[in-house]
């Protein structure tokens, strides 16, 4: 019985997925049909691509704010330089000014030893801003409509190609996070950044790397979001940061670091977006949604921490980033 | 196994120059602004030694193991390896020459694995990926080595703190060091688990290793050393073999002035049982046990790690749950179900842990004295600050906390002085029964002194005191009576007359002595 419920906690976001399509399956019709799903998909993909590069940041105890804003800054940059650049060129420089956003959270953190939360909170600000600044706080459109009509298109039945590149992404982490040195590093720095530190683990240039990742996955999926809609837009994605931590918490990865895998926050986002088109369809109130959402969202935490306590001092507050030595300037 | 020592371990000896010397350090001083931590230390370790190194906190211990282990740089001085002169500008040069810590913090990683710890920042791979099976071999070769039952494979947030001192040693080991420093190694180990560490030491001594040891406890020192180096206030008082040696002599040395009697005991009137517990089980950890604690008296409860001591003073407390037997206080039966009502029924609890459950490093002094008792301290919700003032002045001089400031953040005092300072907080809600859970483990002799002190005045004015400690001498030297624990079930308390060193031991580990 214990066994049962401990396999149960362990696969518990792939429970949920599944009975989130079972249930929907048999109330919504057609909702488990090849259109409907690669639909799903590939909205879940923008999340997705954010969250993926988010899991190894909150795995390094880390956290970055500032996604929503590197996604719109970078579709704005790659939308803009359309015309001057060609269409795919483009798309490389916005990728870039992802991984540079990234950069500057990553140096900032570590350079100041400084809280992340704090600093991608301030990041957020500045980014969006220079998004709103560049454009005049008016949406760019690209050079080729054709362009987008491509890119939405859908292969296999199922794929569109950002959701392919979602899907091929998790995997490649999933890989990495549990087959390489370098993986098991980030786990190192995240439960414990000063034991890492001695053991030889340079744990700044971890996180550095990380935010560099997050934010160059960021720059993807804004780039992607800019091709699709052929738009930029500096007020694109400004509600995808809840949602994207929201999908990696309940992917079972902890806030406080140490603790997460690349297919936990697969389930994640695969959860959230089937909850999600299931209630569009059904008519649900947007607002009524975020509290089904919010509530997925605290059971699986409760879920988790179940999992997590046995053998650990129960009651214990988790401190969101604030006990790890690279943002509290070895401090405790 | 001998046999698998050339598993795990190159020899060591070659390449190590002309010396005995693993370590040379001569004429170290190091000084910060204003203070002057180090002054023309020489210190020097040989190859297949335990060289231990003791002295009171603050007397340079850890500053010059520091400067070993290149986290300091010192302002003026040598440090030979192996008889080459080294310059050590980061940890990772010290590690680079074979020089491993032990630290008394654990510096270990939670949510990795037994072998992923030992071989963590060296694990073994191709292009990167890492060859869980090699590293899982190795990592069990040298558990086996240091003949510890511990799964490679367990999650590391899962051991006790006991068995994580043992990985972290045991990382250290995989590490082929020449030289392994160990800062209290035996804080958080029972008398039997210190007797395993022991065999592992003489293992690796055996096998060429130069071996430091720091450490409080005399008797262990005396026990495991070849050699002894004596620090205090920041110099180098002496290096000595450690025959003819005697553990008051060190003390001497240590603190530069006789000290008569480690444990004092000042004498105090017995009164009526305060705190009387009837045949409590909990279930799982303990069951059956009784005991009774009278006013003035100063009960020891001991037993080796795991014998269910701490789970008895928590469940006391209110912090687990009783499920037989009851507890009687001041003759009337009481329920307590948390901590606050323990807290209103008038018992306190220092607990082991005291970075993790006693002190809030953020707060000053003043801030944690005052929490238990904050609401007395206030006039329609608001606090006065005059009254909060006054208690912490009060409490800051009767322990003599050092520094005596109370607006100190409590993290910044040395492991003695927060000691005072949580069992201050407790004082402050005037409790008839207090539990002190290892109330000086870590601290250093002189702090020692003190903390017995001031239980000592505490109970010469009736309060009732139950005393967990793994140190013998310390419980024999303090306690009125002893409690010894094993296997969850507890002696009848027994009069300190009664027993020896021998005696608990034996009814600790259940072998009966001839």
């Amino acid at each position: 019985m214990r066994q049962t419920i401990a396999i149960v906690l362990q696969y518990r976001v792939a429970i949920i997925l599944a009975l989130t399509l079972t249930v929907s399956g048999l109330i919504v019709p057609g909702y488990l049909s090849e259109t409907t799903l690669s639909l799903g998909l590939d909205r879940a993909a923008a999340i997705g691509l954010i969250a993926t590069g988010l899991t190894v940041l909150l795995i390094a105890g880390q956290i970055d704010l500032s996604g929503g804003a590197i996604f719109a800054l970078a579709g704005i940059v790659s939308t803009i330089l359309q015309p001057s650049l060609g269409i795919l060129p483009a798309a490389l420089v916005g990728v870039f000014v992802g991984g540079l956003c990234g950069a500057i959270n990553g140096g900032l953190v570590v350079g100041l030893k400084v809280n992340s939360l704090v600093l991608t909170l301030a990041t957020m600000l500045i980014f969006r801003a220079v998004a709103h600044w560049i454009t005049n706080s008016q949406p760019v459109t690209g050079t080729d409509i054709m362009f987008s009509l491509t890119m939405a298109q859908i292969y296999l039945d199922i794929f569109s190609i950002r959701s392919a590149l979602f899907i091929v992404c998790i995997i490649l982490l999933h890989l990495w996070l549990t087959r390489t040195i370098a993986g098991r590093n980030v786990f190192a720095v995240g439960s414990n950044a000063t034991a890492a530190e001695e053991s030889g683990v340079a744990a700044g240039r971890v996180v550095f790397f990380g935010f560099i990742f997050a934010g160059s996955l960021a720059g993807v999926a804004g780039v992607l979001q800019s091709l699709v809609t052929n738009t930029g837009s500096p007020v694109f994605g400004s509600e995808l940061t809840v949602a994207v931590i929201a999908a990696v918490v309940v992917g079972g990865t902890r806030l406080e670091g140490g603790r997460g895998s690349a297919l936990g926050t697969l389930g994640g986002v695969l959860t959230m977006a089937a909850l999600t088109m299931a209630m569009e369809f059904q008519s649900v109130p947007a607002y009524l949604q975020q509290v089904v959402s919010g509530l997925i969202l605290i059971l699986l935490v409760v879920l988790d921490r179940t999992v997590h306590t046995r053998g650990r001092a129960a009651g214990a507050i988790p401190l969101l980033v604030t006990q790890n030595p690279i943002t509290t300037g070895g401090k405790p | 196994m001998g046999k698998d020592l050339t598993l795990v371990r190159e020899e060591i000896k070659p390449e190590m120059g002309s010396t005995d010397f693993a370590l040379s350090m001569k004429g170290i001083t190091k000084t910060f602004p204003g203070v002057k931590a180090l002054s023309n230390v020489n210190f020097a370790v040989k190859f297949g030694t335990v060289h231990a190194v003791v002295g009171e906190n603050g007397a340079g211990k850890s500053t010059l193991m520091k400067v070993l282990s290149g986290s300091y740089q010192p302002t003026s001085g040598t440090i030979e390896v192996g008889g080459t002169e080294a310059r050590l500008r980061r940890p990772a040069d010290a590690q680079a020459l074979g020089i491993r810590m032990v630290h008394q913090e654990l510096n270990l990683v939670p949510d990795l694995t037994v072998a992923e710890n030992i071989y963590l920042g060296r694990m073994p791979g191709r292009w990167g990926f890492l060859d869980k099976n090699e590293m899982l071999q190795k990592a069990t070769a040298v558990l086996q080595e240091q003949e510890t039952a511990i799964d490679p494979q367990e999650i590391l947030g899962n051991l006790s703190i006991s068995q994580q001192q043992l990985v972290e040693i045991a990382k250290a080991y995989a590490a082929n060091p020449r030289i392994i420093v160990l800062d209290e190694p035996t804080s958080s180990l029972s008398e039997h688990e210190t007797a395993a560490l022991f065999r592992i030491l003489r293992k690796m001594r055996d096998a060429g290793i130069a071996i430091v040891y720091i450490s409080h406890r005399l008797k262990e020192v005396l026990e495991i050393a070849d050699e002894v180096t004596v620090l205090r206030d920041g110099s180098m008082i002496e290096t000595r073999p450690i025959a003819g040696i005697s553990a008051s002599e060190m003390i001497q040395l240590m603190v530069g002035r006789e000290v008569s009697n480690v444990f004092p005991k000042s004498p105090a009137k017995i009164g009526e049982p305060v705190l009387r517990v009837n045949s409590i089980s909990d279930g799982a950890n303990f069951r059956d046990v009784s005991f009774d604690v009278r006013a003035g008296e100063i009960l020891g409860l001991i037993g080796l790690v795991g014998a269910g001591r701490t789970e008895v003073a928590r469940a006391i407390f209110g912090l687990s749950g009783i499920v037989e037997g009851t507890l009687t206080l001041n003759g009337k039966d009481v329920v307590i179900n948390s901590p606050a009502e323990a807290v209103k029924a008038g018992i306190a609890y220092v607990p082991e842990d005291r970075k993790g459950d006693g002190i809030i490093p953020g707060m000053s002094i003043r801030e944690n004295i005052s929490l238990p008792v904050l609401r007395s301290l206030t006039t329609f919700g608001w606090i006065r600050g005059k009254a909060d003032r006054t208690l912490a002045d009060q409490y800051v001089k009767q322990f003599s906390i050092s520094p005596p400031d109370p607006e100190r953040r409590v993290n910044l005092l040395s492991g003695g002085n927060q000691q005072k300072a949580v069992i201050a907080k407790w004082l402050a809600a005037k409790p008839s029964v207090l539990i002190l859970d290892e109330p000086t483990r870590g601290v250093d002799v002189g702090a020692k002194a003190e903390i017995h002190n001031i239980i000592g005045q505490l109970v010469a004015n009736g309060m009732a005191v139950v005393m967990i400690s793994s140190e013998l001498p310390e419980v024999l030297g303090v306690c009125d009576r002893i409690v010894v624990m094993r296997d969850g079930q507890a002696s009848p308390p027994i009069d300190r007359q009664d027993l020896t060193e021998e005696r608990i031991m034996a009814l600790a580990t259940g072998e009966e002595v001839a």
